[in-house]
């Protein structure tokens, strides 16, 4: 449990300075997935590590928002182009 | 500590280094269509693996639906996310930030091999 902490928090750090040094918006929203799809794993893996199925709902919604997310900056700058 | 116990930790450890792999590859991959690429391993298969080390853990029935519901959703909404995100790298080929052009030419019959202000006005009459 605590090695697969230590990886979450690895990959974030990663995804982290992806999105502050990314050159284009594009970069910065694969960042903004990979942070996202950690933040899902790491309350799948708290609720895990704690046995209480009430977090699953959370990681369901933070999932959806993610989608949301990503696809309305893409559809956003999309539209920026025009 | 049991088989199950065991199980659950193999498939936890796979899902979080599935993670650390994407921000890995997020960091160092050229450019952002490689980048998306790697973005969406954990979107699927790390929650993929993650739900059935939280399902080995908690071993219950009723708990299988909202498991089903994370893995449906993720498979039907991570590659429509990354096609739109690629579609606008593809749109900025040869721009920073955008698809090598080296790269990008002729992946797709009906992107690829043009110019890229071909690919400009596809995108635009594209999208609404």
């Amino acid at each position: 449990m605590i090695v697969a902490g230590a990886l979450f928090g690895a990959g974030a750090v990663l995804a982290a300075i992806r999105l502050i040094r990314g050159p284009s918006p594009i970069d910065r929203t694969a960042a903004l997935d990979v942070l996202l799809a950690i933040v899902v794993g790491v309350i799948l893996l708290s609720a895990a590590m704690s046995r209480s199925a009430t977090a699953v709902v959370i990681a369901v919604v933070v999932s959806l928002l993610g989608f949301v997310s990503s696809a309305g900056l893409a559809l956003l700058l999309q539209r920026g182009r025009r | 500590m049991s088989v199950i116990d065991i199980a659950a930790s193999v498939a936890l450890i796979g899902g979080a280094a599935l993670s650390f792999i994407a921000g890995v590859a997020v960091l160092r991959f050229p450019d952002a269509a490689t980048r998306v690429h790697a973005a969406t391993k954990p979107q699927v298969l790390g929650i993929v693996l993650l739900t059935i080390g939280l399902g080995l853990r908690l071993g219950g029935i009723a708990i299988i639906g909202e498991f089903v519901l994370i893995v449906l959703l993720q498979f039907f909404t991570a590659p429509v996310a990354a096609h739109l995100a690629v579609r606008q790298a593809l749109a900025r080929r040869g721009q920073p930030g955008g698809v090598d052009p080296e790269l990008g030419g002729g992946v797709d019959p009906e992107l690829g091999g043009g110019s890229s202000r071909q690919v400009d006005t596809d995108v635009r009459s594209d999208g609404g």
